[in-house]
């Protein structure tokens, strides 16, 4: 539910990180923080426990530069992946415009990360008909790991709406910019063009 | 996505007059309109605030959200006002539409009692003014030739100078 505000010039989106505990949500935006052009990148909030533990969210706002007259601001959040948080979950992917749905690629991680995919549209649903048009990506995690699911696995298992998926190192930041990149665009165009980019077609 | 929330200037207007007013009334050290989903509508600040009205609308929404939720676990549906108090500094939040949220920020020079007293005629004036309306307001950003061309241009400036090209859409 992206909110324009047309007499500020300005237009806000919603990008959410789902997905299982230590996926590497948080490791993410961390990266996104650490590595974005300084001009564009507002403060990282973190509500976590003493062991850093995602507890409620982090929350990053990135602003972009004026186009046509108007700033394009997204606001990045990560929900907490451990299971007793789905009060939390709910209420954090409140207005959601994206996703990122950060998948553990390690082969024992399977079942949580199922859970986790099922669990997000669980929560979606429950805000009535606003996931309809949503944009997700995937952003498959801990590729550089030995004992992982090959890509094309984690799409048949996962990916069931054949959504843009991303390969990606959170600690390195490889494949990070890229999920990023792609559900903003995603966003954009269901907002300013009134349809979807093609997001349920598996992105090459 | 389904339903985006569009703000007109003739309602920023408006809620700019009711929260000037209240800026006067109160000395408030922050005064805003935020979304419920945390995104900032406006805001007054007297202190220094600027680069962080961004995170202070997030966690305040989060924070009114979460304490709305414990309430209806305890069979209270009614919800609207949420108070915090610190040592300097006191949060006062009134829901204003179903949508929006009155956040006010103060300290030991004003009394809680007139807060509570403007804040709720403010939001009574601010939520005939400010009920967002769904898409397809007289100017909506179809209407904006070229902006979308031109945000994917910026995005993708932005990503490429991080070093990562290509992409997947």
């Amino acid at each position: 539910m992206a909110l324009i505000n047309l007499a500020a010039g300005e237009i806000n989106y919603k990008i959410v990180y789902y997905g299982c505990a230590l996926g590497g949500k948080t490791t993410s935006i961390q990266y996104v923080y650490r590595k974005i052009t300084p001009q564009v990148k507002g403060k990282l909030i973190s509500i976590a426990t003493e062991e850093e533990r995602t507890l409620y969210f982090d929350f990053l706002p990135l602003t972009l530069e004026k186009v046509k007259g108007l700033k394009t601001r997204f606001h990045l959040y990560t929900v907490p992946g451990q299971p007793q948080h789905n009060a939390s979950r709910k209420l954090v992917i409140q207005g959601v415009d994206g996703i990122v749905f950060v998948a553990d690629s390690q082969l024992d991680r399977l079942d949580d990360n199922i859970e986790a995919y099922l669990n997000m549209w669980d929560n979606l649903a429950g805000q009535g008909d606003s996931h309809l048009d949503l944009g997700l990506v995937m952003q498959y995690n801990k590729r550089d790991l030995t004992d992982v699911f090959p890509v094309r696995d984690l799409d048949e298992l996962l990916n069931q709406t054949g959504s843009p998926a991303a390969e990606s190192c959170a600690l390195t930041g490889e494949g990070v910019f890229e999920a990023l990149r792609s559900v903003t665009k995603q966003v954009i165009a269901r907002t300013a063009e009134g349809q979807a980019e093609p997001s349920h077609a598996k992105g090459s | 996505m389904g339903r985006n929330q569009t703000v007109l200037k003739s309602q920023l207007e408006a809620a700019d007059r009711v929260l000037g007013q209240l800026s006067e009334e109160l000395v408030a050290q922050f005064l805003g309109l935020i979304t419920t989903s945390g995104q900032t509508i406006m805001y007054y600040s007297a202190a220094g605030l600027k680069g962080n009205v961004d995170s202070l609308a997030s966690l305040a929404s989060g924070s009114f959200a979460a304490t709305r939720q414990l309430t209806r676990m305890m069979n209270d549906y009614d919800f609207s006002v949420m108070f915090q108090e610190g040592s300097r500094i006191k949060v006062y939040i009134e829901q204003v539409t179903g949508d929006v949220l009155l956040v006010i920020c103060f300290g030991k020079a004003t009394e809680l009692g007139k807060v509570r007293l403007l804040a709720a005629k403010a939001a009574r004036s601010l939520n005939a003014v400010l009920r967002l309306g769904p898409d397809g307001q007289p100017r909506s950003l179809d209407q904006e030739p070229g902006y979308a061309e031109g945000i994917r241009r910026a995005i993708d400036e932005l990503f490429d100078a991080q070093g990562e090209r290509g992409g997947t859409d």
